[in-house]
């Protein structure tokens, strides 16, 4: 990592703490910073702050992190910069599975538990992995177009299933249904969320390791095998580790598009393009960004919420479109 | 020391590419492969750079087939350069000549480097981004990475160097310096082995060479015993001449 990237992660870990802070503190109703420090909170405001707040706002961080790094790892493995989470179908099989559950069983049990919704959504995306796996003969296919084409077929597969099931549901069923698909992260709960790091965190490490293979791959699949790299096992690991991040973060929280897309783009053009840098700053940026949306969707439109996936659209597309047109304007000049 | 290529036959589903082919790559030597669009050329060097397997016959480098080596001792014992390399993403120049570094970086990382960039002559390109390079630039940065990824492995050990046609799109200036480093990196321990098109460069920098036709190789020797009137004129269908004296060859 050269010096000025090492500053912007450096950066981008200030920024991430800084962010949090004010994210925890703010809300429906705020908790003033002189409390928190001075450990003078009233029992309601410390209920709030380690029950809903600190769950809630490690989530979303969580879910930004495991968005943005799969999506810049399947980018360097796939070298195509439009790859992202979505693309391996795993987010709409943790859909299709959360929708399954709430159709067919009527909400009867979604209302029994609030663990059934996400475990219906991990087995869902986890059946997909172990779908895609099977067909691409262990991702063993030369070549990366039939593993991407495998997963548009499975994706518009499950798109056929939601579409069903969406067509049988009755209002409340839709209601929820498209809660879900829209992105929350209302349902945060400590007993969810601790399984959850405890997935995604050796995860994370794991393909930070690769990011010197991934760096060789942009090379071609021929020129990283004459360089030493094990491409079957890499694609099987780079596709597992991202299944199991988004599988996770996708029950846990639902649908969020656009970031997995966008963040390692961003990274991109403000730092270089080497992966140790753009995995790393994938994960800080992401946790960051998906923070900030999170929290404009809880105090926008007080007492009620946006979906977050509305936000991250929102502040993500014109943000994205202005480091575009200023990275060009410096490249004309 | 050598790599001996043995009984290499090969053929995608039907059509037979490579047929019965024997050769051998020595230390310390240029072996130029020659022949017509479509004759194996390069399927050849596919297997011999351990990319797929032949249907049947050997690779053998110094002894040790090139099945029972693992992936990252084929990469320390050989390298190869191909005909051209996209990259999706703005990698530097440096970055991308420093990918040809397969080990840990110790102390004599930067040193090596420089070494490297010195003999290819592209320090002025290191800062700019790959993809705005030209082509011939781009060849001339993939040919310090492929050189860089030998300086890896201790000078003791042999090594080899495999080119798929490492000079088209050069100015002739770039390719007499491009086989001139050939030159003396063949005199560092290298075995050479060339895919290369331009019939003068061959004749007056190679030691031996191979001439292939439909999958087979139908002439292979030193030099000059190899390129004569007719064995070329055979190969291309065409007429061509060879003028021994100057170490000239007219085909029109």
């Amino acid at each position: 990592m050269s010096k000025k990237q090492l500053f912007q992660l450096r950066f981008f870990i200030i920024l991430l703490f800084l962010i949090f802070i004010i994210s925890i503190l703010s809300g429906s109703f705020s908790i003033s910073f002189s409390d928190f420090i001075n450990n003078k909170l009233k029992p309601l405001h410390s209920s709030v702050l380690y029950e809903i707040r600190f769950p809630r706002v490690i989530l979303a961080a969580l879910v930004g992190a495991s968005l943005s790094v799969s999506g810049a790892c399947l980018q360097g493995l796939f070298r195509n910069p439009l790859a992202d989470p979505g693309l391996i179908g795993v987010s709409s099989g943790a859909a299709l599975g959360v929708a399954t559950t709430i159709v067919l069983t009527s909400g009867f049990f979604a209302s029994f538990s609030q663990y059934v919704l996400p475990i219906s959504g991990f087995i869902g995306s986890f059946l997909t992995i172990i779908l895609l796996f099977y067909i691409t003969k262990g991702f063993g296919y030369s070549g990366m177009t039939y593993l991407l084409l495998a997963g548009i077929a499975i994706n518009a597969f499950a798109g056929v299933g939601i579409g069903f099931l969406t067509y049988l549901s009755d209002d409340q069923e839709l209601r929820s249904l498209t809660f879900w698909t829209m992105g929350s992260f209302g349902g945060a709960l400590w007993d969810l969320l601790i399984p959850a790091l405890f997935c995604i965190i050796p995860s994370l490490i794991w393909v930070i390791r690769l990011s010197k293979k991934l760096d060789i791959i942009q090379l071609g699949e021929i020129e990283a095998q004459r360089l030493g790299v094990n491409i079957k096992k890499l694609r099987f690991s780079i596709i597992m580790s991202s299944a199991i991040i988004v599988g996770v973060s996708v029950s846990l929280s639902g649908m969020i598009g656009f970031v997995g897309l966008i963040v390692p783009h961003m990274i991109r053009m403000m730092g270089g393009v080497q992966h140790n840098f753009v995995l790393k700053s994938s994960i800080i940026f992401g946790a960051c960004l998906m923070i900030i949306a999170d929290l404009l969707s809880r105090t926008l439109i007080l007492p009620a919420e946006l979906p977050v996936g509305l936000i991250t659209s929102a502040i993500g597309s014109p943000f994205f479109l202005w480091l575009i047109f200023t990275i060009r304007n410096q490249q004309l000049k | 020391m050598s790599v001996e290529i043995q009984n290499i036959n090969y053929r995608i589903g039907n059509k037979i590419i490579l047929n019965d082919v024997n050769l051998s790559i020595k230390n310390n030597e240029i072996t130029s492969i020659i022949g017509p669009n479509g004759s194996g050329k390069s399927s050849l060097l596919k297997i011999i750079s351990g990319d797929f397997k032949a249907d049947s016959g050997d690779v053998i480098f110094d002894d040790i087939n090139i099945t029972s080596m693992s992936l990252l001792t084929q990469a320390l014992t050989r390298s190869v350069m191909s005909q051209s390399q996209v990259v999706v993403y703005d990698y530097t120049v440096k970055d991308i000549v420093e990918l040809g570094w397969i080990s840990n970086k110790h102390e004599k990382f930067e040193q090596l480097l420089y070494e490297v960039c010195k003999k290819c002559e592209i320090f002025d390109l290191l800062e700019r981004k790959y993809n705005s390079l030209s082509g011939g630039e781009q060849r001339n940065v993939n040919f310090a990475r492929t050189l860089f990824q030998l300086s890896v492995k201790d000078t003791s050990k042999k090594r080899y160097f495999f080119l798929d046609e490492p000079t088209e799109n050069l100015d002739i200036a770039h390719k007499i310096k491009l086989m001139n480093i050939l030159n003396t990196v063949k005199h560092d321990g290298f075995g050479i082995l060339l895919i290369i098109h331009d019939l003068n460069l061959a004749y007056n920098y190679s030691d031996n060479i191979g001439l292939i036709k439909e999958g087979k190789l139908k002439f292979f020797g030193k030099t000059n015993d190899i390129m004569t009137n007719q064995n070329l004129s055979y190969i291309f269908d065409t007429s061509v001449e060879v003028d021994k004296r100057n170490k000239i060859i007219k085909y029109f």
